[in-house]
């Protein structure tokens, strides 16, 4: 201890030797400010740095040069989160006493970490931000900003209270309770931490007491064993309704995990056997159908043979016919029959015949026909000139069916048909006459007198 | 139950790295040493 006046060191005596001033009121005061230092100390030690930051700052009150104190005092603040505080403290420290001074290391080893004391400055900024955030009612904004804080510097009390403040003005009790318990971690000390506790466990009985209310007016408890089992009050653990009744919707239940689970399955199962059912029936239809066209292929094939072997039988029974006819033909020209032979000879197909049949045939053909025609023409004219029309209309018919380029056969057939008054048949042979006879030939004229009459 | 208007009112800024020195040259560092030693001064002067 030392003199306040010359610096000399005191005695026991309440004079100083050097300068002999009156020292036991300063002694008092020097006292005094140590206890109150012990017993910060004592706080400190049991994290109670509320209680010993009070200690040190009153400490310092009573005698602002207790080094010990004030270096203690921003140990605190530094615990505490507050920085600046702690280095002011130091920086005052050191000032009073500048040889040996444990602040000297303390601001140093602050200073070395330049990177944490940046971020420890920031944080602080940023709780000023959140603080006022705070008080324009921007609690939101707070929030986010005082959880940027507490993540790089996690031991800022300030900031652990603040947010507590705001989570327990928002009943976010459980966030709040565990602000302020992080704060107790930290200062064991710290009213305001403790008010802000006695407050979320009054909230928190509050909740569980109608929680508890709810449960009592929904619900019955009752202890078994161990255990307290709270059970609603409208069930009815053994009622035989409702023992049936959950039967039921578990069968229901059953049937509906069944149709919905395995259902789908089956269903697919058994639409994918009849897929390949219609499949394999399809290729038998295809199969059968093949066969089918063949087997048609095959009648075709069969009808045309019998076609071609009917045709054969036919022209074989028609060969036969044609040479009948052609032997009766030359039975009837040599009765001197021609109209028969002709008949005859139209039944024949020259086709059917042999080479030397059918030239046969030809010249027989030839010889009959003109007398035929000759024949038919005298008989046709004869009958014109009677007057009988019909009979006369009748061979002469037959003349222009043997020979249709007989000019005079065609005019007497078209006048046998204009005497019977049948107009039609007389224009058409009339006309005839007109191509088969030069103009200037009488009967030429009169057919196209004819024709120009009967329009 | 805890007012948070009054209780907002309990906290205060938070001194920054730059503030420092203003906060040290501000500071009233009067201690009862201090006033002690002015009391006797005045007694001094009144005699």
């Amino acid at each position: 201890m030392k003199c306040n006046k010359c610096g000399a060191t005191l005695t026991e005596t309440d004079f100083c030797n050097n300068c002999g001033t009156n020292v036991r009121i300063y002694k008092k005061l020097l006292s005094t400010s140590n206890a109150l230092y012990n017993r910060g100390l004592e706080k400190a030690k049991v994290r109670d740095l509320s209680g010993a930051k009070e200690d040190l700052k009153n400490s310092l009150k009573v005698y602002k040069k207790n080094t010990p104190a004030r270096n203690l005092l921003g140990l605190v603040y530094y615990e505490m989160g507050d920085v600046v505080s702690a280095l002011s403290e130091w920086i005052i420290s050191k000032n009073y006493e500048p040889e040996d001074n444990i602040a000297d290391n303390f601001i140093v080893r602050v200073q070395e970490n330049s990177s944490k004391l940046d971020a420890c400055n920031m944080s602080l900024k940023k709780y000023n931000q959140s603080l006022l955030y705070a008080r324009q009612g921007s609690l939101d904004l707070a929030v986010i900003q005082l959880k940027k804080v507490l993540s790089s510097n996690p031991n800022l009390v300030d900031a652990h209270l603040l947010l507590a403040l705001i989570y327990l003005h928002q009943e976010q009790i459980d966030q709040a309770r565990k602000e302020v318990k992080k704060v107790l971690a930290i200062d064991k000390g710290n009213v305001q931490a403790m008010a802000y506790l006695n407050e979320t466990e009054g909230q928190k009985g509050k909740e569980s007491k109608s929680k508890n209310n709810r449960i009592s007016r929904d619900a019955v408890a009752y202890t078994s064993g161990n255990e307290t089992i709270i059970q609603p009050k409208n069930m009815n653990e053994n009622s035989g309704k409702k023992v049936f009744l959950d039967i039921i919707v578990g069968f229901l239940i059953g049937m509906a995990v069944c149709w919905f689970v395995f259902a789908p399955a089956r269903m697919r199962s058994a639409s994918s056997d009849a897929n390949k059912q219609v499949i394999e029936y399809s290729d038998q239809l295809d199969a059968k159908n093949a066969a089918i066209d063949a087997m048609n292929e095959e009648v075709k094939a069969a009808n045309a043979a019998k076609e071609e072997a009917e045709q054969k039988a036919k022209d074989a029974g028609d060969t036969i016919t044609s040479y009948e006819s052609l032997y009766a033909a030359q039975e009837f020209a040599a009765a001197q029959d021609y109209e028969s032979a002709a008949a005859e000879l139209a039944k024949v197909r020259e086709e059917l015949l042999t080479d030397a049949a059918k030239e046969n045939y030809q010249n027989i053909s030839t010889s009959i026909n003109a007398k035929a025609i000759q024949s038919l023409y005298s008989e046709g004219a004869a009958y014109y000139n009677a007057r009988n029309y019909e009979k006369g209309a009748e061979s002469l018919e037959k003349v222009v069916e043997l020979d249709p380029q007989n000019a005079d056969a065609t005019y007497y057939l078209a006048r046998c048909y204009d005497g019977m008054g049948d107009l039609e048949k007389a224009k058409k042979y009339y006309e005839k006459v007109v191509e088969l006879l030069p103009e200037t030939t009488q009967r030429a004229q009169t057919a196209m007198n004819f024709l120009n009459n009967h329009p | 139950m805890i007012n948070f208007e009054e209780e907002l009112k309990k906290f205060y800024p938070s001194l920054e790295v730059e503030q420092i020195e203003e906060n040290i040259h501000n500071r009233d560092l009067t201690d009862m040493a201090d006033l002690m030693e002015e009391m006797v001064k005045e007694v001094k002067e009144r005699r």
